[in-house]
């Protein structure tokens, strides 16, 4: 999937990239700005050269201050996964890495480790498998139906078409429970999570099956069966990690 | 208002609480429909000249007046168009948002995704706010639900159709949050002798005044759309339905009130 540049003077659009915006907890502040943004950049999540918010807006998103935003901006830069123009056009503007960024998660799993990102997946699987639960005993036809055709897109492996296919269809997943404690935690996992599990993903994982869970979910939300549909969103977690763990051997072999 | 009853098994005192609910009901709907059909009259109005662009529309100041009132404390208001009716922007809304608790202070225009070709672009034309009044040319109600674009919490999406002539320019609306529906209701629902639900036409649960029925939740097992179309035939109801259920609608809206039989 070839990724559009925006137009040159319009701000990256927000909407699809809403989690990666998403306002950030008191602390951290400036390494957390940089390293939400950056993960997305390095993972190849947001198309190359495309231009980021004006400081401001990026502050008002995070809910930092401008001064911030500016030096998480300039960490990014020296990292090399932005680039700065001046005058009227300026502003900041998405390197996207040339390998999809692949590198870059190997990197990032060399560094962690399997443990933070199998508790986080935990959770996560947690999180997913109550959604779909508490959405099997509150989605009305509607719900079911909207379910229904998400999970019967096609297929994808480009690295942003997984992130709308899953993003969107866990998101709605999330709604769909009528909680909004638990639609909040989904999206907030996606912006924590999300880059290196569908990265991994792309990079090793099958999309086929991934649909496939998607529709037994989506079934067992219209049939009412919460242990069901439970049960299968825990196991789709667990395969998405399974790409994670592939992507670990290979970090191992660089190490 | 019209009813359909499991007959005589509401108390004296329930069916008048009921009574009054529906009235509040009715009277809160009736002040968002005719806010709605003000906004819809003005984009109709904006948007009537040969080849409408974005620049047209200028909706700001009628939607930041509306977010900034106090009668009915709104969490959303705007335009969605159609694709392809503006020149300028194959999709495009323009929609202000507002913590009701806050008002006017906390109004900001909703950035959303309106380009197709961006990588998690959301088709808006597919969402029941806009689907349902294209499909029916009338005001239509969504949810309760929990909506992740906008508000974060349980909402109520109130949209109509504008139309100019015969043509389909796109919906206008507002967001109305559940806890803001409970709260305008408190009056009718707290300490009620009687069970009552207000529902929406699938069941819903807007608001209740027994914690056994939580907003979002859905009431199972009710004849909802036979309910909903026998009042539009016989607006005087009547008629027993064996649900545990009594109903009453709320005017001409797509809401109802379920007061609990007795067994």
């Amino acid at each position: 999937m070839s990724e559009r540049v925006q137009p040159a003077g319009a701000s990256i659009q927000l909407g699809p990239y809403a989690a990666v915006f998403a306002p950030l907890d008191a602390g951290r502040r400036a390494d957390a700005v940089a390293r939400r943004l950056g993960d997305s950049i390095a993972f190849g999540l947001l198309p190359d050269d495309s231009p980021l918010p004006a400081e401001a807006d990026l502050a008002e998103r995070f809910g930092v201050a401008t001064v911030t935003v500016r030096e998480a901006l300039g960490a990014l830069r020296s990292e090399g996964l932005i680039r700065t123009r001046r005058g009227r056009r300026g502003g900041s503007f998405v390197c996207a890495p040339s390998d999809g960024g692949r590198a870059a998660l190997l990197e990032r799993l060399r560094r962690t480790g399997i443990g933070e990102w199998r508790d986080l997946t935990d959770f996560y699987a947690t999180v997913s498998g109550g959604c779909a639960r508490l959405a099997a005993h509150r989605a009305d036809d509607a719900d079911a139906a909207r379910l229904a055709s998400l999970a019967a897109r096609e297929p994808v492996t480009a690295r942003a078409g997984i992130q709308r296919l899953e993003g969107q269809f866990h998101l709605d997943l999330a709604a769909t429970a009528q909680s909004a404690r638990l639609t909040r935690e989904e999206m907030a996992l996606q912006a924590e999570l999300g880059p290196v599990l569908w990265l991994a993903h792309a990079q090793e994982g099958s999309p086929a099956q991934a649909s496939a869970r998607h529709r037994s979910i989506a079934e067992a939300v219209r049939d009412g069966d919460g242990g069901a549909a439970r049960a299968e969103a825990e196991a789709h977690v667990g395969e998405l990690f399974g790409a994670v763990r592939r992507m670990m051997v290979q970090a191992r072999r660089l190490r | 208002m019209s009813t359909v009853e499991d007959s005589r098994s509401v108390t004296d005192e329930a069916r008048s609480e009921a009574h009054a609910l529906a009235a509040r009901v009715e009277q809160v709907g009736g002040w968002v429909e005719h806010a709605v059909g003000a906004l819809v009259d003005e984009v109709s109005r904006r948007l009537a000249g040969p080849s409408p662009g974005r620049g047209d529309l200028d909706i700001e100041a009628h939607c930041r007046s509306l977010l900034g009132q106090r009668e009915v404390p709104l969490a959303g208001a705007g335009f969605v168009a159609e694709t392809g009716v503006l020149r300028d922007a194959p999709y495009w809304l323009e929609w202000w948002t507002a913590n009701p608790e806050v008002g006017l202070d906390s109004c900001r225009r909703l950035t959303a995704d309106t380009d197709p070709a961006s990588v998690g672009f959301r088709d808006y034309t597919e969402l029941p706010w806009f689907v349902t009044p294209r499909e029916t040319g009338l005001i239509h109600v969504t949810g309760p639900y929990v909506d992740y674009v906008c508000t974060d919490q349980h909402t109520l999406t109130v949209t109509q159709p504008v139309l100019v002539g015969s043509t389909f320019l796109g919906v206008a609306g507002v967001d109305l949050l559940a806890a803001t529906v409970d709260r305008l209701l408190g009056a009718e629902l707290d300490g009620a002798s009687g069970v009552h639900v207000v529902v929406n036409t699938v069941g819903r649960v807007v608001a209740s005044s027994d914690p056994e029925h939580v907003v979002g939740d859905l009431v199972r097992g009710l004849p909802e759309v036979a309910w909903f179309t026998e009042r539009r035939r016989r607006r005087d109801g009547g008629g027993g339905a064996g649900t545990g259920w009594s109903f009453r609608t709320c005017g001409d809206l797509p809401l109802a009130v379920l007061t609990a039989t007795s067994a």
